[in-house]
């Protein structure tokens, strides 16, 4: 998958899922866990999300703020992450 | 060489151990004779079960009684907590998200129970009704009788009490101790150890009109039993329904606060409720309609919990906190295995410590995972709720909770992952769980607990 693509599936599910608000602008290095868009135990919410449409599981040692600073980030992640599932 | 007894075994303690394993014995045929201190219906700590009960009120066949007895069904677990999901510096507003998480029982099958609830109940009324179906089954029942030690002779226990100025000897084959949390035996054989990691105390009471449903996420959870999270470190406090109208709650809490209340009871538990100011509200608008109750001296195990002649059960052969309320399934569950073993040693003849070996070993893994789950879930803290609600883990710690730890080997699956992941948020302080995490530790080697 594309990174443009999955980056705008997870801006989308931030925008309705977790602001509640699809009118509000957010962008790829939006600080989301700086700004408390993302707290520790709504990115768990967000880690359910990418299981279910991405298919690929969060493992907890990657469960880190490098890895969630913004949707870049959680972009990166997930394309490594489908990347090891293609790998095994 | 049969020895001369009053009765084969004498139980002390008529709580839901004693009354069990007097079931069981009794049903089997074997004279049983229940010394109870209190006059029953007395009230007691303890009251919310779990579905792990619900297979020993079947064997015994006292299921029918209890659920007609009018008490409520309880059919799922509810945590809440006092964490601000909307610390957003944007202006921006989160959803709720896991503030609080539930589970439903019926998520999980559970082998022996075909039903999808348990019971919350009024222990001054569950313990007689348990204890007059043991009587029905044949065991030998005296209330007011305080036990006061036993002497071991040689195939001969002499269970010694008072009555009026005479001291009565009643001589039985085997000795079990159910005496919960008073720990007869324990104290006079010296084999209590008190836990150093759960030193926690409770003060609870009963409150007459309380919105159960004013913290739930979904109203028709109201009579679940809630666990509240407090933003005091390792508090909680239990909702747990007794009537239509009347609540049970208590606040757990570390000694350290507990000692600094000074026994000023009353102000204690509102000066800890109103740290949750939805709960403190809830809790003004209603009635309390017993005297605020301390527990303390909480959690320990015991040295050795049989021998040539005796063994212990329930609460008189283990405590531990009572956060998934774990009291009468340990009570009852522990007494169902130790039947077993009384059973088949009265066949062949004695009741030497070698025959309780299968008990004490599924006793003690039993209640190990227990308390392993219990450490991990303090130290989660309030990311438990995370861990309830991810589909990934859900099953298995349902599992748990639904007391399910008593058959089978090994350890629980929710436990080695539950064990994983709390290793891998602390070796980490950028994980995102990290400085949620709790202040209670258990010792990594600790085998006695």
């Amino acid at each position: 998958m594309e990174h443009a693509e999955v980056l705008g599936t997870l801006t989308e599910f931030v925008q309705e899922k977790v602001l509640d608000s699809a009118g509000v602008e957010i962008r790829p290095d939006t600080p989301l866990l700086e700004w408390g868009i993302l707290n520790s135990l709504s990115t768990t919410s967000l880690v359910v999300f990418i299981a279910e449409r991405f298919g690929v599981d969060v493992p907890a040692e990657r469960m880190v703020g490098r890895n969630f600073r913004d949707l870049d980030s959680i972009t990166r992640l997930v394309l490594e992450l489908e990347n090891d599932v293609r790998k095994v | 060489m049969v020895a001369d007894v009053d009765f084969d075994i004498g139980i002390i303690g008529g709580g839901p151990a004693g009354s069990t394993i007097a079931s069981y014995l009794a049903k089997a045929g074997l004279s049983c004779v229940v010394l109870e201190g209190e006059l029953f219906p007395r009230p007691h700590v303890g009251e919310s079960l779990i579905p792990a009960t619900t297979p020993v009120l079947a064997d015994i066949g006292a299921l029918s009684k209890v659920d007609e007895g009018g008490f409520p069904r309880k059919y799922g677990a509810a945590w809440t907590s006092a964490t601000r999901s909307d610390i957003s510096t944007m202006g921006f507003q989160l959803s709720h998200g896991f503030k609080a998480a539930e589970v439903e029982f019926r998520e999980r099958d559970q082998q022996g129970v075909d039903q999808d609830y348990t019971y919350h109940v009024d222990r001054g009324q569950f313990d007689l009704l348990l204890l007059q179906h043991s009587e029905s089954l044949g065991a030998k029942v005296y209330e007011g009788v305080r036990v006061q030690r036993v002497e071991f002779e040689e195939d001969v226990k002499r269970i010694v009490f008072a009555m009026g100025r005479r001291e009565i000897g009643l001589r039985v084959r085997l000795v079990v101790d159910a005496s919960g949390r008073s720990t007869l035996l324990g104290r006079q054989l010296k084999l209590k150890v008190p836990d150093p990691v759960f030193n926690q105390y409770a003060i609870h009471t009963w409150f007459d009109g309380l919105d159960r449903s004013a913290l739930a996420v979904d109203r028709k959870q109201a009579d679940f039993i809630f666990i509240h999270f407090l933003p005091i470190t390792d508090t909680w406090v239990w909702q747990i329904p007794i009537t239509d109208s009347i609540t049970s709650v208590g606040v757990v809490t570390q000694k350290k606060h507990f000692t600094a209340a000074k026994q000023e009871w009353g102000p204690f538990f509102e000066r800890a409720v109103e740290s949750r100011p939805d709960l403190a509200d809830a809790l003004r608008k209603s009635e309390r309609v017993r005297p605020f109750k301390p527990e303390g001296d909480y959690s320990y195990a015991m040295r050795q919990v049989c021998g040539d002649g005796w063994m212990l059960v329930g609460d008189a052969a283990r405590f531990v906190d009572p956060i998934f309320s774990s009291g009468v399934s340990v009570a009852m569950n522990s007494a169902r295995i130790a039947s077993y073993d009384i059973l088949r040693a009265a066949e062949s003849g004695g009741f030497g410590k070698p025959s309780f070996e299968r008990y004490e070993t599924k006793l003690r893994r039993a209640v190990g995972n227990w308390y392993e789950f219990i450490s991990i879930y303090y130290r989660l803290n309030i990311l438990f709720t995370a861990f309830v609600a991810d589909p990934r883990y859900r099953q298995d710690v349902l599992r748990m909770l639904q007391g399910d730890v008593w058959d089978g080997d090994g350890e629980p699956v929710a436990l080695t992952r539950m064990r994983e992941i709390t290793r891998e948020v602390e070796e980490n302080p950028d994980h995102l769980w990290h400085n949620h995490l709790g202040t209670l530790r258990a010792p990594s080697q600790a085998p006695m607990f």
